[in-house]
C-alpha cells in the first residue's frame, strides 16, 4: 500500500491536507487514509492512470464537505452520523439516492444540474463519497427520473442508477438510510441495466438474501425451476412486463410475430405454472426472475 | 471530425458469465452515418454505451482517430449523445438547456450565445428560445436534445433510439431532417434503432446484430438485396423477405412441386447442394401475380390483400407456406385466384441447418 511518505516525494508541493489553504479545491483530487487524514492532489499533475490507482487505494473524499450549508449540516448529521438536532424543519422528505459507475469531479455542477431538474422541490445533495450520494426533496419527484439519467448522461459523461423512497419518520431515518443503501447498491450491481431503481427492486434483493439459506423452502425450488427455462423465453417474459403487458409492442421490439410472442408466454406458463398474462401469476414470475438472477449470479461466485 | 475501429470489442456484465456483446469488430469512417440495427436485447445500445464511456469495454481495443480510448475519460473523448426520451431540463428555457453543457464547461458567455444561436438557427428554434419544454411539441423537444448536443461541436454523435418517442408521423419527418443535419455538419454518427425502415433510410451503412453479435454490416442496399443469413433477409425489408422450403434439381430448384428453372452458373454453384433440402428466399416485389391461370406458375388463392394507393400487398401461400407479395397491377381481393411467377435471379439460396446464404 502506498504511505503517505511515498506520496509527498513523487508529488511534492502538489499535494496538500488542508482543502482551506486553496481557492479552489476543486482543482485537486481528494482522498481520505484510513487513519482519517485527508489529502488532495492537483488534477493537473495526475494522469488518468494515476487517479484511477489513488481511487483503488483511498477512500474518496469530498471537500464539499468542509463547505456544508447549514441545510446540508443539518442532513449530513442526521443521516450519516445518526446526530438529531433539536430543532426539524420538515417533518417528511424523499430521498433520492445516487450511485454514479465513474468517479465525478464536478459536484457542484452536477448539484446545479439536480437543482434545475427538480427546482422547486429541491431541498439540498450530500455526498458520501465521489460516487455516492442523497439528493433531498420535498416532495416526490414530478418528473421521469429516467430523464434525469440521460441528462446526467449527456451533460457529465456519467451512469447513474437512482432510487427514490420517502422519509416518513426523522428518528429512524439513519437506520433506514443505511439498509437502503446497501440493498441499493447491490440492486445496482445485479441489475445494472436498470437505472431507476424501484423499491420492488429492492424487495427482490431483500427475498433473495433472505432465502439463500434456505435452500430447500417452496420459493426456493420454484427459482430453481427457472433453470429449466430457455433465457430466450425468460427474456420475452421480461420484455412483456417492460411494456407494461402490452403483447404488440414488446412483440415489435424482440423482432417476434405477436403470435409468437404468445406462443412463447404459453411456454413459460406450461414451465412454470404461472401465467405471465395474469397479474398475480405475473407479480410472482418477476419477482422469482429476479430471484433467479441472484441464483446465477451466486452460483458464478462460487460455482461449488 | 473522426474515425472510429471498434476491434474485437466484448461486453460482460459483473452479474452474469455470458458475453452481452460478443467479440465486435467495426471500422467506421470519417462522417460516416452508421446505423447499429436489431431486436431488443442484442447488445446495440451497450455497444453505443461503451463508445460514449458510460460502459466499461471487458475486451478489445476501442479507437477514436487512431488513439486508443478504452481508458481515457467519457469526458474527454469529444461526443455528444441523444437519447429516447428528449432528456431536457423541464424547469429551463430552451436556451438554459442548449446552454447548460456550455456553462459547465466554462466556456465565454459571448462563445455560449453565438454556439446556442447558430445551433438554434440550423434546428428553427429561434423562436422557441424563451419557451420552457412542456411549451414545444415532441418534435421540437427532439430538436432540442439534437441541439444541446449540436451546440458542443462534437467529432462524434451518439443517438439511441431518439425518435421512438414520436408518433409515426413525425418520426418520418425527424429522421429525414437528422439525416439532413448530419450531412450538413459532416460529423460522424452511431445511431441505434429497433426499426429496420429508420436504419434503412438513414444510414451510410447498417449493422445488424441479434443476440450481442454482428449479422451484417453494409450498405442498405447491400443489406437487403444480399443478406447474409435468415435472419437478415426477415429483419430488413418490410414486408419480410419470403422463405420457401426447396429442393435443388440438375434443372433448377424445387419449390412446393413447382421447378423453378435456374441459370447453369447458379445450379453449379449450388452443385454441394443437389439432392439436399435448402431454403429459397425471395423479395415481396420479385414475385410476379396474374390474374389468369399461367401453365408452370404456381397456382395459389389470396387469403388477404391490402391495397396501398400506388402498390398492393397480398397474403397468400405457397404450398404450405404463407407468403407477402408486392405488386403494382392490378388490385385482386381475398379468395380471387392468381398465378404466381418468382423472378429466378432475385432467388437467394440459404442453408436449411445453418441459415446462412449459400447463394
Amino acid at each position: 500500500m502506498i504511505g503517505m511518505h511515498q506520496l509527498k516525494t513523487m508529488y511534492g508541493t502538489s499535494l496538500i491536507n488542508d482543502p482551506a489553504q486553496i481557492a479552489d479545491p476543486e482543482t485537486y483530487l481528494w482522498f481520505k487514509t484510513k487513519d482519517g487524514t485527508v489529502f488532495g492532489i492537483k488534477r493537473a499533475r495526475l494522469s488518468e492512470s494515476e487517479q484511477k490507482l489513488l481511487h483503488f487505494c483511498f477512500a474518496s473524499f469530498s471537500p464539499d464537505a468542509l463547505n456544508q450549508t447549514k441545510k446540508q449540516r443539518f442532513w449530513a448529521d442526521l443521516l450519516f452520523n445518526n446526530l438529531h438536532p433539536e430543532k426539524c424543519p420538515l417533518t417528511r422528505a424523499y430521498l433520492l439516492y445516487i450511485q454514479l459507475a465513474q468517479f465525478s469531479d464536478r459536484h457542484r455542477n452536477l448539484e446545479s444540474a439536480f437543482h434545475s431538474y427538480f427546482d422547486r422541490i429541491y431541498l439540498t445533495t450530500l455526498w458520501k463519497n465521489s460516487k455516492q450520494g442523497i439528493i433531498l426533496l420535498k416532495s416526490a419527484p414530478e418528473e421521469p427520473l429516467d430523464e434525469l439519467i440521460n441528462l446526467i448522461s449527456s451533460d457529465f459523461y456519467c451512469n447513474l442508477h437512482l432510487l427514490c423512497m420517502p422519509v416518513d419518520d426523522l428518528s429512524t431515518v439513519h437506520t433506514t438510510y443505511k439498509k437502503n443503501f446497501a440493498l441499493f447498491n447491490k440492486s445496482c450491481l445485479l441489475f445494472p441495466e436498470r437505472h431507476v431503481v424501484a423499491s420492488a427492486h429492492l424487495l427482490a434483493v431483500l427475498a433473495a438474501e433472505a432465502l439463500h439459506e434456505q435452500k430447500n423452502s417452496t420459493i426456493t425450488q420454484q427459482v430453481k425451476r427457472l433453470r429449466d427455462v430457455p433465457p430466450e423465453l425468460l427474456h420475452s417474459v421480461t420484455s412483456y412486463f417492460q411494456h407494461n403487458f402490452n403483447l404488440s409492442k414488446a412483440a415489435d421490439e424482440l423482432f417476434l410475430h405477436r403470435n409468437t410472442l404468445t406462443y412463447r408466454l404459453d411456454r413459460v406458463y406450461q414451465l412454470t405454472g404461472l401465467d405471465p398474462k395474469h397479474f398475480e401469476d405475473a407479480v410472482i414470475l418477476s419477482l422469482l426472475i429476479d430471484l433467479y438472477r441472484y441464483d446465477q449470479w451466486k452460483r458464478s461466485e462460487n460455482p461449488d | 471530425m473522426a474515425t472510429i475501429v471498434l476491434d474485437h470489442i466484448k461486453k460482460r456484465y459483473a452479474n452474469s458469465d455470458a458475453l452481452t456483446v460478443k467479440d465486435f469488430n467495426l471500422s467506421i469512417k470519417d462522417k460516416e452515418f452508421i446505423v447499429l440495427v436489431g431486436p431488443s436485447g442484442c447488445g446495440k445500445s451497450t455497444t453505443l454505451r461503451m463508445i460514449a464511456g458510460l460502459e466499461e469495454i471487458s475486451e478489445g481495443g476501442l479507437y477514436i482517430n487512431d488513439k486508443k480510448v478504452n481508458d481515457t475519460a467519457p469526458k474527454n473523448r469529444d461526443i455528444a449523445m441523444v437519447f429516447q426520451n428528449y432528456a431536457l431540463y423541464p424547469h429551463m428555457t430552451v436556451y438554459g438547456n442548449m446552454a447548460f453543457g456550455l456553462k459547465i464547461r466554462k466556456l465565454k458567455k459571448s462563445d455560449i450565445d453565438k454556439r446556442v444561436r447558430e445551433a438554434a438557427q440550423v434546428l428553427g428554434l429561434e423562436e422557441y428560445l424563451n419557451r420552457k419544454p412542456k411549451a414545444l411539441s415532441g418534435g421540437q423537444r427532439q430538436r432540442v436534445a439534437l441541439g444541446r448536443a449540436m451546440v458542443r461541436n462534437p467529432q462524434v454523435f451518439l443517438m439511441d433510439e431518439p425518435l421512438s418517442n414520436l408518433d409515426a408521423k413525425l418520426r418520418v419527418q425527424m429522421r429525414a431532417e437528422i439525416a439532413k443535419l448530419q450531412r450538413r455538419l459532416q460529423v460522424t454518427t452511431i445511431y441505434v434503432t429497433h426499426d429496420q425502415t429508420e436504419a434503412m433510410t438513414m444510414a451510410d451503412r447498417i449493422v445488424i446484430m441479434k443476440d450481442g453479435e454482428i449479422q451484417q454490416i453494409g450498405t442498405p442496399e447491400d443489406v437487403y438485396k444480399n443478406p447474409t443469413n435468415m435472419f437478415v433477409g426477415g429483419f430488413i425489408g418490410a414486408p419480410p423477405m419470403n422463405f420457401l422450403p426447396a429442393a435443388i434439381s440438375e434443372q433448377g430448384a424445387l419449390i412446393s412441386d413447382h421447378l423453378v428453372p435456374l441459370s447453369q452458373d447458379t445450379l453449379s454453384k449450388l452443385s454441394d447442394y443437389k439432392g439436399k433440402s435448402v431454403i429459397a428466399g425471395i423479395r415481396p416485389e420479385d414475385i410476379v401475380s396474374v390474374k389468369e391461370a399461367v401453365e408452370d406458375a404456381f397456382p395459389a388463392t389470396v387469403d388477404v390483400a391490402e391495397l396501398l394507393g400506388s402498390e398492393s400487398l397480398i397474403y397468400t401461400r405457397i404450398g404450405e407456406t404463407s407468403i407477402i407479395i408486392k405488386t403494382t397491377a392490378e388490385h385482386v381481393r381475398s379468395g380471387e385466384q392468381i398465378s404466381l411467377a418468382l423472378k429466378p435471379d432475385k432467388l437467394r439460396f440459404f442453408d436449411a441447418e445453418t441459415e446462412k446464404r449459400i447463394l
